[in-house]
């Protein structure tokens, strides 16, 4: 009986992705005159991105990192300087942007992961808007102007097209893969690991597991996958600035959308990502107008409400909202 | 006589003025339980410290197989055959107990890239369904750590201490805040995890009377030294501890 009930939800979850992807895939053909909507869609598998990679680092290994912002940036300049410069494909600049931040990950982790908690967050913090000085002021990176991308023929190699339908496919393929590592991470030994330093790092150390390692690793695969789509962003918006790339707020939205879906579960920053990112979008079409802002208020009291009514996010209120549901079916 | 299996030789470990371990020469032997006693403070807790790396001794040498484990890192330690339990329980609450015991497995040999994508092969997950029949929790293999009793907990610790195969395990206090009941079961499970599988162990207990029903040899200590060791019950009545439990001057 119980195993029946397994198998079934299993099928329905997986007839629900497949009618989800199918969805998705389909979508844009019927949003080509609506441009502004393929950019919300956009920006939510941007920051489904973003978040599984934080998730990693935050959620599973309990790093409190507000680093993710650096690596975004570090990904996009690096392909971006490589593509003006020497007109390198994204394609092979992204892989070298993965690389540095993939590096500087590793050198952070090392000499910061000594520190704990609230102190680590700050430690990454000044490590962030330093880098931003940094670039504000280096002239030959564009400093505070900022980079535009040289206009190339449009096409697959060099990642730049006049309609945002194949960026749509392309943020989409990116949403989808690093969720899909997440989830091999969560079923993982890693994963059960990465669990346990959260819960206790000294008593994992007394099982036998490097922490420091596996903590390195967690750290160098969201800076990889932040890099990843630095690269892309830029592709997609074309012009690239330490203000824009290098926001605080990017690092602190992609900690919101996890905490709002619910930390350390797959579903969570996909979920969370899906209705914050819209929901900012509309919020600031609609009180905007006076200037920046106004999302992040939203923001604020929905994390409230969340954190009060059900801190560990929106993930276990569904899945606890299914369960009841089962129940009154079954009578 | 059989090999040792775990020795520290004269250990001296200091926290700034005081001498919490003084000179202190311990050893175990392979397949014998060994007794570890003396009273609040005397150092007990600071000498398994040192002996799974997480303190650094000041002076001495601790030797696991007669290998010289000095100064390693507790992972390296534990992973070269130290399993160790806390005085106060350390289960992962948030952690099934089947994970509970699969993150306890033997990491010497693991491969730390394939971890990253591989989950635990049948055989880990066998072994650890084995090891809590053994302690008689295997029934809660799927409830997260933390809902479990103390004495589960207990329990708990005791069988994935033993999933790595270990050439030593440190147990501090196995019996403190357990009721009585659960006393003689968990004194039952280590005595049979020795005779059965020959497994080593050290422990620290305040309880006399487990104690001495378990240990094969017992060492006593008293402010950093040891004041007796040998037979237990050579031990007990050995004046010098006498005095320093009962208060002397």
């Amino acid at each position: 009986m119980q195993e029946g009930r397994d198998l079934f939800n299993k099928a329905t979850k997986r007839s629900w992705l497949f009618l989800i992807l199918v969805f998705l895939l389909i979508l844009p053909h019927f949003l080509e005159n609506e441009p502004y909507l393929l950019h919300v869609f956009i920006m939510t598998f941007v920051y489904i991105s973003l978040a599984q990679a934080w998730n990693l680092i935050g959620g599973y290994a309990g790093q409190l990192s507000f680093a993710n912002n650096a690596f975004f940036a570090i990904g996009a300049y690096t392909s971006t300087m490589l593509l003006i410069h020497i007109g390198l494909t994204p394609w092979l600049g992204l892989f070298a942007g993965i690389t540095i931040a993939a590096f500087i990950a590793y050198l952070l982790g090392v000499h910061l992961f000594h520190l704990k908690g609230h102190y680590f967050a700050v430690a990454t913090i000044a490590f962030a808007e330093i880098l931003k000085l940094v670039f504000l002021n280096w002239r030959s990176v564009g400093a505070a102007y900022g980079l535009s991308l040289p206009l190339k023929m449009p096409s697959l190699y060099f990642i730049m097209w006049r309609s945002k339908i194949p960026y749509y496919y392309l943020f989409l393929l990116v949403a989808i893969v690093s969720t899909v590592l997440i989830c091999i991470l969560d079923q993982s030994k890693a994963g059960m690991y990465l669990r346990s330093i959260k819960q206790d790092e000294e008593g994992s150390e007394h099982k036998g597991i490097d922490t420091k390692y596996y903590k390195l690793i967690a750290f160098m695969i969201n800076a990889g996958i932040c890099a990843l789509i630095g690269t892309f962003y830029a592709q997609y918006v074309l012009y690239i600035d330490p203000r824009s790339t290098m926001d605080i707020m990017i690092s602190t939205k992609c900690i919101l959308v996890v905490l709002f879906g619910g930390l350390g579960t797959v579903a969570g920053p996909v979920l969370g990502a899906a209705i914050l990112v819209p929901l900012g979008e509309y919020t600031r079409i609609k009180l905007g107008g006076g200037g920046q802002g106004w999302d992040y208020i939203v923001y604020g009291f929905i994390i409230l409400a969340i954190l009060m009514y059900q801190p560990s996010g929106v993930y276990v209120i569904l899945r606890s909202f299914k369960t009841n549901v089962w129940k009154i079916l079954r009578g | 006589m059989s090999g040792r299996s775990f020795e520290a030789k004269s250990l001296t470990k200091r926290f700034g003025g005081l001498t919490a371990l003084d000179d202190v020469s311990v050893h175990v032997n392979e397949a014998e339980i060994v007794g570890l006693i003396g009273p609040n403070g005397s150092g007990k807790t600071t000498l398994f410290n040192c002996a799974t790396g997480y303190l650094k001794p000041d002076k001495g040498k601790i030797f696991l197989k007669r290998i010289d484990i000095t100064g390693k890192s507790p992972h390296r330690i534990i992973q070269e055959g130290v399993s160790r339990t806390f005085q106060i329980t350390r289960v992962f609450p948030q952690l099934t107990v089947m994970e509970n015991m699969l993150i306890s497995i033997s990491h010497k040999d693991e491969s730390k890239i394939r971890a990253v994508y591989k989950r635990n092969h049948g055989h880990e997950i066998a072994k650890a369904l084995e090891l809590l029949e053994f302690v008689g929790i295997s029934e809660l293999s799927s409830e997260p750590g933390g809902e479990l009793s103390y004495g589960q907990q207990k329990l708990l610790e005791l069988a994935s201490a033993l999933m790595q195969d270990p050439s030593v395990v440190l147990l501090d206090e196995p019996t403190a805040g357990v009721n009585p009941t659960l006393i003689n079961k968990i004194i039952d499970r280590i005595v049979d995890a020795n005779r059965k599988f020959g497994v080593t162990f050290f422990v620290i207990e305040h309880n006399m009377d487990v104690i001495m029903s378990i240990s094969m040899r017992m060492y006593a200590l008293a402010a950093g030294r040891i004041i007796a060791e040998g037979d237990p019950e050579k031990v007990r009545g050995n004046p010098d501890v006498l005095e320093s439990y009962l208060g002397g001057d």
